[in-house]
């Protein structure tokens, strides 16, 4: 038990310094076991066998050794954090006590004990010695209280310390963590809320382990919260970026090797392969300059920092950026873009504008805190010609809804806490529709923007979606896509659909996040003062209506 | 079987960097770390800092040696496979130099 001398003459700054070492070297241990464990990957293309894969075995083990260090030092910063501030606390309640004491006035002892200490006037009178006798019970409670916190604070600590867990113990393998999680139903990946329970669940070190060994399946797993998903694809993007790299190398040395072939006389400088590897070429550049465009947002100290949420390189390639932690956030805003959407050049476009959003919404109420979100999770048609296909929109639908389910399963403050918008441009507005219609999205605005159609495959208006989101929609005076409205489902900006309709100002059809009017409407609409946008009346839709109808 | 050596000893050098920069890196912290141990009488948090500091401090430097370990193995694995692979390769040639010299093969 700590007594009130050893309280007074307690040190916390060795623990507020040593705090803050251990936490520092359980992040540098981080990143030394996902290096590590990279190496291990790294094995696998340069040597094959049953050599290699012991020694592919061993370097995996010495990453586990280091998860468990991070894993170790990080609980034990926070432990020394907690103790230093408690205890300082608890200083601080003593140096009260010892004030009121004077004035009281009454004596501490080094035990801890308070006694009166009248005046010798004092004890002529009955009234001023209450008063002492009082105030001499008031400083001996403060001092217990204090003594109280200092223990409990030490107790906690003395606990937690001792469960910590050291690199010598056994590793845990990821492997057996991930066969345990949930398998979903009827074909469907697990909720959001089941995975949440599983990834709960697991030890820190089991976490820790599957984000590095397993960051493709752990990034994109909705319903894991936003900094694990961020650190899992992180890996993900590391790898995603050095294989698009030997992808453009081999790519290239095949175009140099058919050029040498037509050089030689031995092919047809007409053969399609000579096309087809420079069009290969060309969408390699294209989603480096993606891949290269999150790298360089996720690593902008400049701006709020920015998420990872989810990773998927392969073929035209998926990815969602968070700008801010969505978990944390009291606005959330989701982007979905449209034609022509992926890990390619206009990727940056996209980040940029999730960027837009949420700079404005936080600007318009600072005080609240507005995450946003572009989410290329899908499919999405390479060309406008491809736009009349409603595959695109029916694939995005599950994935879409189990994303928006995810951010209320892991908001921090709870599933009901955060105010969610859903935002879809061109084909991501009809995307957005026809997700909504087949599922609750838990979303409390929908906003279409330059829809080529509602996305609806049954309703008609913009009651008819489930979980009854309020529906906003806009569209630019000067935008093509006016040719093609009430291609996919309902015209949005009819007045028969109902959506409350704002202006889209004289935009083009890329032009929205440059008109400060439009931006203004959506950033009210993310913070909740939809009430004040838009609401063009029916007499004036003939503004928005579609030129052929 | 792919084998490229200079990545393999390239990729074993890392792992071995690895190992040494988290020696030099935790015994540089270890003071600080310890440290958290000394003064503060009557702390029951102290007792059990004095014991996990210590055995954290060492068991990560004993992590980290083995670490380095693992990195040197993996390059005198590689440097066997190469021998050996080599051998073979040298075997192969003799036998078809030999087959080569047989009338008729």
């Amino acid at each position: 038990m700590v007594d009130y001398r050893q309280l007074k003459d307690a040190r916390p700054a060795v623990w507020t310094e040593g705090g803050t070492k251990a936490a520092s070297i359980g992040r540098d241990m981080d990143q030394y076991a996902e290096d590590v464990g990279k190496y291990g990957n790294d094995l696998d293309r340069a040597w094959q066998g049953n050599d290699a894969v012991a020694a592919r075995h061993s370097i995996v083990e010495a990453s586990r050794d280091y998860v468990q260090a991070q894993v170790a030092f990080t609980a034990m910063g926070e432990i020394l954090g907690r103790l230093a501030h408690d205890v300082t606390e608890a200083q601080k309640m003593l140096n009260a006590a010892e004030d009121h004491a004077a004035r009281v006035p009454a004596k501490i002892h080094p035990d801890g004990s308070v006694t009166a200490d009248p005046p010798p006037e004092a004890r002529k009178s009955d009234g001023w010695m209450a008063s002492i006798r009082q105030g001499v019970e008031a400083v001996a409670d403060e001092i217990k209280r204090a003594l109280e916190l200092a223990n409990k604070a030490d107790k906690d600590a003395a606990k937690a310390l001792a469960a910590i867990t050291t690199p010598e113990a056994p590793n845990v393998d990821p492997l057996t963590a991930l066969q345990t999680r949930p398998e979903g139903h009827d074909g469907q990946p697990p909720t959001p809320d089941e995975v949440k329970k599983w990834w709960d669940g697991l030890s820190e070190e089991e976490q820790e382990s599957l984000k590095n060994e397993y960051p493709g399946i752990v990034g994109n797993m909705d319903g894991i919260p936003t900094t694990d998903r961020d650190d899992a694809n992180r890996v993900t993007l590391d790898y995603a970026r050095e294989q698009n790299d030997r992808d453009i190398a081999g790519a290239k040395a095949e175009l140099d090797r058919l050029r040498h072939e037509v050089g030689e006389g031995k092919l047809d400088p007409f053969d399609p392969r000579l096309d087809a590897a420079r069009q290969k070429i060309e969408d390699l550049e294209a989603k480096k300059h993606g891949l290269d465009a999150i790298d360089a947002r996720l690593n902008d100290g400049s701006k709020p920092q920015a998420h990872l949420l989810s990773l998927d390189p392969q073929n035209d390639g998926k990815a969602a950026v968070a700008i801010g932690n969505p978990d944390k956030a009291d606005n959330v805003a989701t982007y979905v873009p449209g034609t022509g959407g992926g890990l390619n050049d206009g990727f940056k476009t996209d980040i940029d504008r999730a960027d837009q959003m949420q700079k404005d919404a936080a600007g318009r109420d600072p005080s609240k805190t507005t995450a946003s979100i572009v989410w290329q999770g899908y499919d999405s048609p390479d060309e406008l010609t491809d736009a009349t296909d409603p595959k695109y929109r029916h694939q995005a639908a599950d994935d879409l809804a189990r994303f928006q389910q995810g951010l209320r399963t892991t908001n921090e403050h709870g599933p009901d806490h955060s105010r969610n918008t859903l935002l879809g441009h061109s084909y991501g507005a009809s995307v957005v529709g026809t997700a909504a219609e087949k599922h609750d999205l838990k979303v409390d605005n929908l906003v279409q923007v330059a829809a080529p159609g509602s996305g609806q495959d049954h309703g008609t208006t913009a009651a008819d979606y489930k979980g009854h989101p309020k529906v906003y929609a806009s569209t630019g005076n000067l935008d093509v896509i006016n040719l093609a409205r009430g291609l996919h489902g309902a015209d949005t900006v009819s007045h028969g659909y109902g959506a409350n309709v704002f202006d889209g100002g004289y935009t083009g059809h890329t032009g929205y996040w440059n008109d400060d009017a439009y931006n203004e409407s959506v950033s009210k609409i993310v913070t909740g003062t939809g009430g004040e946008v838009g609401n063009i009346p029916p007499e004036q839709f003939s503004k928005y209506r579609a030129p052929h109808r | 079987m792919e084998f490229e050596y200079g990545t393999v000893k390239s990729i074993a050098a890392k792992v071995i960097t690895a190992g040494t920069e988290i020696t030099d890196y935790i015994g540089r912290s270890r003071g600080v770390i310890e440290r958290t141990a000394q003064g503060n009488d009557g702390f029951a948090s102290a007792k059990a800092l004095s014991t996990i500091a210590k055995k954290l401090v060492e068991d990560t430097l004993k992590a980290a040696g083995k670490c380095a370990d693992t990195g040197q193995k993996v390059v005198e694995s590689a440097e066997n496979y190469r021998r050996t692979e080599s051998t073979v390769k040298s075997e192969v040639n003799l036998a078809k130099e030999y087959l080569g010299a047989v009338p008729g093969m």
